[in-house]
């Protein structure tokens, strides 16, 4: 009798212990996470998805925009303000935004890139000529 | 709308008569869940043989790839004239009945428990679906790997050594492929259904193996539901459970060729995969003391040969196995507080259902090694072998166990609650209560 006891109250215990509210309550509307605020660096124990999308709408734009003014094959180097510069969770976004292109790491470059892509920063050189610009971004191609 | 749940069903369709060519004997949702996973798997690799070939990959190409086998196995089923096909002498000894059957002739109980295990994976589903899975992993090298050889339309092994973590096994991103090849779109919103299709499959097998050994395989099934579906959309965890604990439980029933080939799937899934192989067969030999058993998990090490010859050839190293992975390992069990604490610190994720796969296993331990030693030994190793590589990493210690630790040990949950599970299932029911399936 004692075994079975144990034995009821223990799977009750392993229901109990493994039950997800946070999943549960999406069978209600709206259907998704709260709104919560992406962990600072993206980096948490947690899956990303239960927060919002670390990058902001428009730097997804900006590299949707690079993606269709660049060829594969090319070396792209992205310039970005923080929080987006260097290795940052965006530069692997960017990565595979711009599949197809080489995206340079962002280190002192060994090779001049083909193309030069800005976020919300400056950048100038004469060997490059400007593509397009706009309030936060541009973008500068090598001249031929 | 998106066409990816419907190329899904195809391929569970399509791994319909696989399946019982490797066990004649699959039945109802046993035989779903593993026709899901092995025409993935039949997926992955005539992708990757496409590629090997220098095939681009097209949808015609990919169909026209992958009919041979089909109708391979048709032939197989066709000609078996031993009474081991769906109608044959020995169609009762079949390897779960499933909930197909179940539902209909059980009671209103049993189908009210299945239509919350259904309701779980219909939630799990909203949170697969509902964004892009943007994990940093699947930026940085399952999802990038897989737009890459999308764009170059097939592996594209110049770029292969340069792509994060390139010698991690490329299964996942390869399904990401079939599916964007398919429906010719790159759409990773609709990658979350692979995940949705991936834990419904293993939840179906459970539910399947449960109906044909515990009094309440509904319930049984349903506690341990949430652990089944893996939460890290876009990474290859959910890849190495379904594949590596199907595995398990094949194995454990004595199928040892589908067994094996689900390992060899796992393995081809992430490198924990690779350590489930012998983890496996070390199981297998303590329980049936018979080399001869463990020899026949040769089609695991079979499949995943091809990816290790391609990491030799392209010189694919790990960045846990370098020259100094053991000084490291020394250095840190040198300081055992320091390495406690980080584990202490980073507890697993769902920490009360490992207390409780613990306390099952502990209070029933007798019944545990005397009927299911297998599992026991297998589920046992590979968590211990998940909390040992952390020693090795080359990354600083506390925070990779805090990042890897609580996703890692979901890879073998499902059979850790499986386990547990059934030491309970076949305690708990009164001796005389019958209203079970």
């Amino acid at each position: 009798m004692m075994r079975r006891v144990a034995a009821g109250l223990l799977l009750a215990a392993l229901f109990a212990g493994g039950v997800r509210l946070s999943i549960l309550r999406l069978l209600l509307p709206p259907h998704r996470p709260p709104e919560t605020p992406a962990p600072p660096g993206a980096i948490d124990r947690k899956p990303l998805r239960f927060a919002n999308d670390p990058v902001e709408t428009g730097v997804l734009q900006f590299l949707g925009r690079v993606r269709a003014d660049t060829r594969p094959g090319e070396r792209i180097a992205l310039m970005m303000a923080p929080p987006h510069g260097g290795w940052t969770y965006t530069h692997w976004r960017a990565s595979y935004e711009l599949s197809g292109r080489h995206v340079m790491p962002p280190v002192q470059w060994e090779t001049m890139p083909d193309v030069v892509a800005l976020w919300r920063t400056g950048w100038g050189d004469p060997q490059y000529e400007l593509v397009w610009s706009d309030a936060d971004s541009a973008l500068l191609r090598r001249k031929p | 709308m998106t066409l990816t749940p419907l190329v899904l069903v195809l391929l569970l369709l399509y791994g319909v008569p696989v399946a019982l060519a490797l066990e004649p004997r699959l039945r109802g949702a046993t035989l779903a869940g593993t026709a899901f996973l092995l025409g993935a798997g039949a997926a992955w690799a005539h992708l990757f043989l496409l590629s090997a070939l220098r095939v681009p990959w097209s949808r015609t190409s990919v169909i026209l790839a992958m009919a041979p086998l089909f109708a391979l196995a048709v032939t197989v089923i066709l000609s078996r004239g031993d009474g081991e096909g769906p109608r044959g002498k020995n169609a009762d000894r079949s390897v779960g009945r499933g909930s197909f059957a179940v539902f209909a002739a059980q009671d209103d109980r049993v189908r009210v428990l299945d239509a919350v295990t259904i309701a779980i994976v219909v939630a799990y589903a909203i949170f697969a679906l509902w964004a892009p899975p943007y994990e940093w992993d699947f930026y940085g090298i399952w999802g990038l790997k897989a737009r890459w050889f999308f764009d170059t339309k097939g592996l594209d092994w110049s770029t292969v050594p340069y792509i994060g973590k390139a010698d991690y096994p490329v299964l996942m991103p390869l399904l990401f492929d079939f599916v964007a090849v398919m429906t010719k779109t790159w759409n990773d919103v609709t990658f979350g259904w692979v995940y949705v299709f991936l834990c419904a499959s293993v939840l179906a097998i459970i539910r399947g193996m449960f109906a044909d050994e515990v009094k309440h395989p509904a319930l049984a099934t349903l506690a341990i539901a949430f652990p089944t579906l893996n939460l890290w959309v876009g990474l290859a965890e959910a890849g190495v459970m379904a594949f590596g604990c199907a595995g398990l439980f094949f194995l454990r029933r004595g199928s040892i060729a589908l067994g094996a080939v689900m390992l060899g799937l796992a393995a081809s899934s992430k490198n924990e995969g690779l350590a489930l192989i012998g983890v496996a067969a070390l199981a297998l030999l303590v329980t049936t003391r018979s080399l001869r058993k463990v020899l026949q998990l040769w089609p695991a090490v079979a499949i995943v040969v091809p990816w290790m010859i391609a990491r030799a050839v392209l010189k694919l190293s790990t960045d846990f196995t370098d020259q100094s992975m053991v000084s490291r390992i020394l250095g840190r069990l040198r300081n055992p507080s320091e390495v406690l604490d980080a584990f202490v610190k980073a507890p697993p994720d769902q920490p009360w259902f490992w207390l409780a796969v613990l306390a099952a296993v502990l209070v029933f331990l007798r019944e545990a090694i005397r009927r299911e030693a297998f599992l026991l030994i297998a589920v046992t190793l590979q968590l211990g072998l998940m909390f040992a590589q952390a020693l090795a990493t080359p990354w600083d210690f506390a925070s990779h166990v805090s990042l890897t630790l609580n996703r890692l040990p979901h890879q073998i949950a499902p059979a850790a609650g499986f386990l547990a599970t059934v030491i309970l299932s076949r305690v708990w029911p009164a001796q005389d209560d019958s209203t079970g399936s």
